[in-house]
């Protein structure tokens, strides 16, 4: 009798708290979201199906969540020994699993498969649109200046501004870096909001436009020559790294994948890269981040703030790409549409499917979609850069 | 908490750093996007250049040629052992 009182002590339904409760109903919207409106399901379901996991109330003496790390025992100062080994815990499997985010080890990876995907083709034959890129990344910043108006110290502005730059990786690569006790709302913003591109969008590419400049539309690009292909990755890399050398580790990789692509002769390497490899990284940080939202550590006040904050910096940098190309266009003889602007924002490619949808709203026969693609793998290369100098100032 | 945290952390400062280093690796990258052409055109004239960029074109040739070379033999090997099954077979 005794034991089975022990056992109903343990159980989840005895020591679930209203927390937990939350943060499964959160977990469930999140998988509901992904397969009944497909908002990014390929993230939102392991993120929504780790949720779930990381709040199950789990035992002290049992080792489970990601919070239960491998540790030395310690009693007053001195290392406690076992048959003369060290007595020490391994810690729980999805603390282990969680190592690769805490440590920023899938992040890399992730970009490296992106790389492989990515066809630089339209950057390439409008190389004036990679200001956009640039000019979006205004978000990352602004939200910084908002976060320590707000209270945060430099280290968690600077994690929590990348928000902005809409890449769900180098968000997390960032704070794992500069603010690790901020990785799970951080990681969960940049995910939510990148998977709600296509409701914060365009309401602020309609507002800043005239009906006039939404119409415009864009000569086709160029053919890119197979050369150029192949040696943009690493000629960009360098001058990247140069610049800012803390970008190294997600621009090597990014720039790395897409040379496995363009190099003709690591077909098998590119292809693995960008299938098998970036699913399985894909799904491990996922679920690994999913499962580091336990209530306890996440419904904090720091952490609403952290969703504001986020929803600004998708805002103004949306905004900042708009803006930006209506300031160019100011000196351009061929105009471009201020929509792919928004494209900026890396988001890849859910801020470009936009950028088409709204532009197909006022001319169907008008398609963006490629010419936002240029932005779009430009957001990606900046908000890393931004990333790289916000880890070189800020880190302590 | 406020302006003074702004100030203190060097907020405006960092804002405008960041933003310039940014601005300035993508410009330099468009820069490179824009020239690319022109410098390959140098470096590798389309004459020279056929070569090079046949290394791989060169390449897939020689590889299609061995291909070619290897698929017209074994076809001749399939119609040698054809002529000589069929022969046998006419002997019976």
């Amino acid at each position: 009798m005794q034991i089975l009182l022990k056992f109903l002590e343990s159980t989840g339904f005895a020591n679930l708290e209203i927390g937990n409760l939350i943060m499964i109903v959160v977990g469930i919207i999140f998988i509901t979201l992904a397969i009944t409106k497909d908002y990014e399901p390929l993230l939102l379901v392991p993120i929504g199906m780790g949720v779930i996991v990381g709040n199950i109330p789990t035992m002290d003496n049992v080792a489970l969540s990601v919070y239960s790390e491998a540790h030395i025992a310690v009693e007053n100062g001195q290392v406690m020994l076992e048959e003369g080994h060290v007595k020490w815990n391994a810690g729980s499997v999805l603390s282990l699993l969680y190592m690769g985010v805490k440590m920023g080890i899938y992040p890399p990876l992730i970009f490296l498969g992106i790389g492989a995907m990515t066809d630089f083709s339209t950057m390439l034959s409008n190389p004036k649109l990679v200001l956009l890129g640039a000019a979006a990344q205004i978000g990352v910043f602004l939200t910084i200046l908002g976060a320590l108006f707000l209270g945060f110290n430099a280290q968690e502005a600077g994690a929590i501004g990348i928000i902005g730059g809409a890449d769900g990786p180098t968000s997390i690569f960032l704070s794992s870096q500069l603010a690790p006790k901020l990785l799970g709302p951080i990681a969960i913003a940049a995910y939510s909001y990148m998977a709600l591109v296509p409701v914060i969008q365009p309401p602020i590419m309609k507002l800043l436009t005239t009906r006039k400049e939404r119409l415009i539309r864009m000569a086709p690009p160029r053919v890119v020559g197979r050369r150029e292909k192949m040696i943009f990755p690493v000629a960009a890399f360098l001058i990247c790294a140069m610049i800012a050398p803390a970008s190294l580790v997600l621009i090597g990789m990014l720039f790395f994948g897409n040379l496995l692509k363009e190099s003709c002769v690591t077909d098998r390497l590119a292809n693995t890269a960008r299938t098998a490899f970036i699913d399985i990284v894909t799904i491990l940080l996922g679920f690994c981040v999913g499962a580091s939202t336990n209530a306890s550590e996440f419904l904090t006040k720091q952490s609403l703030l952290i969703f504001a904050l986020g929803a600004l910096s998708f805002c103004v940098a949306t905004a900042g790409g708009v803006l930006f190309a209506k300031f160019m266009n100011l000196f351009l003889k061929e105009k471009i549409n201020p929509l792919i602007g928004a494209a900026g924002v890396s988001a890849v490619p859910d801020s470009a499917r936009v950028v088409q949808m709204v532009g197909q709203a006022e001319d169907p026969h008008n398609s963006l979609l490629m010419h936002a693609m240029a932005p779009n793998v430009a957001g990606v290369i900046g908000s890393a850069i931004a990333a790289g100098v916000l880890w070189s100032v800020l880190a302590t | 908490m406020g302006v003074q945290n702004i100030i203190d952390n060097q907020g405006v400062s960092l804002v405008i750093t960041g933003m310039t280093i940014v601005f300035l690796a993508l410009v330099m990258v468009s820069i490179l996007i824009a020239l690319l052409p022109k410098i390959l055109d140098v470096l590798l004239p389309p004459e020279s250049a056929e070569p090079a960029h046949g290394h791989s074109a060169h390449g897939h040739s020689a590889h299609g040629g061995a291909a070619r070379t290897r698929e017209s033999s074994d076809e001749a090997l399939v119609a040698a052992i054809g002529v000589a099954l069929h022969r046998r077979l006419n002997r019976k």
